[in-house]
């Protein structure tokens, strides 16, 4: 039985969860973009990241474009299994 | 401890979870696939601008200008979908996609039945200079409305917004062919490039 993942389930990080798993595997997605696509202010983007981070289930690469820094973001492989039983669980309780 | 069970969730919250789930992923692929198309409207609205208003005010040198702007429009597309240029996101090259693949194949179909249906054979005779202006709006007719089915088909897959744009300039493109005739070039850079360049400036602008 597929079950609830309390990091992915506060509202924030399982639509920023949804964004990273639509995209294909290995696709990494600007932190910027992803603020603006989400409606989050970078503050909170990036301590619901970091959150992510540490559980292993996203991983941020920071590079240089143009002398400026730039965060990429992308889902792990355990993100998006998590992410993938997550939903799992939760169609489960709309069968219920 | 990172797990929850299931009794805690009512079914109304998951069925909103879920529908947030799927909006989020819709919203995330459009927001990439118009990042990488917006500046291609802008190129186009104003190449069609300089185009239409070359053939209304400086008719046949204008007409010629269209061959040379329509390089510098695949030129110009190309380069802005080039790997190379700073994308919102990295390990794919959505450049060489299907649907700019899709687009090439339009552009040579839209460029082969136009130079099939145009009467070349006739531009030998003494009536064709009274004709060429006539053969001219068919042509930019087509070619217009030929470009906004490629729009209304990209609209199917990217968002009502390329539908809603495609249907817009088709009409607009019928009302100046039958209704301005006189003025039909204007009113393409106008309605036409004015379309497409609007439409890319307000994508930049509100969709993030």
């Amino acid at each position: 039985m597929a079950e609830i993942d309390l990091i992915i389930h506060t509202p924030a990080r399982l639509r920023i969860m949804s964004a990273l798993s639509a995209l294909p595997p290995r696709v990494q997605i600007d932190f910027s973009t992803l603020g603006k696509s989400l409606d989050l202010t970078d503050g909170n983007l990036g301590a619901h990241l970091q959150t992510l981070e540490e559980a292993g289930y996203i991983r941020a690469e920071k590079s240089f474009i143009d002398r400026k820094p730039r965060t990429h973001v992308a889902a792990t492989a355990k993100g998006r299994a998590r992410f993938n039983e997550h939903v799992a669980a939760l169609r489960e309780i709309c069968r219920v | 401890m990172d797990k929850e069970p299931l009794s805690t969730i009512t079914p109304e919250a998951a069925r909103a979870s879920l529908a947030e789930v799927d909006r989020i992923a819709t919203q995330i692929r459009q927001t990439i696939a118009w990042s990488r198309t917006t500046p291609l409207l802008i190129l186009w609205g104003v190449i069609w601008v300089i185009g239409f208003a070359a053939a209304q005010y400086f008719p046949p040198w204008g007409f010629r200008l269209w061959t040379w702007l329509d390089i510098a429009g695949v030129v110009g597309s190309v380069l802005l979908l080039s790997p190379v240029r700073r994308s919102p996101i990295k390990g794919i090259n959505l450049g060489l996609g299907r649907i700019s693949v899709a687009w090439l194949a339009l552009l040579g179909y839209g460029t082969l039945w136009a130079a099939l249906l145009c009467p070349w054979e006739l531009s030998h005779r003494a009536e064709w200079a009274a004709y060429a202006p006539l053969i001219g709006r068919k042509i930019a007719a087509f070619s217009s409305t030929v470009c906004m089915f490629g729009y209304l088909v990209m609209g199917l897959w990217l968002g009502r917004f390329f539908l809603w744009l495609g249907l817009l300039v088709t009409a607009t493109t019928l009302v100046g062919y039958y209704f301005v005739s006189d003025y039909f070039f204007l009113w393409m850079a106008l309605t036409g490039g004015g379309s497409l360049i609007a439409a890319g400036v307000f994508i930049r602008k509100f969709w993030r």
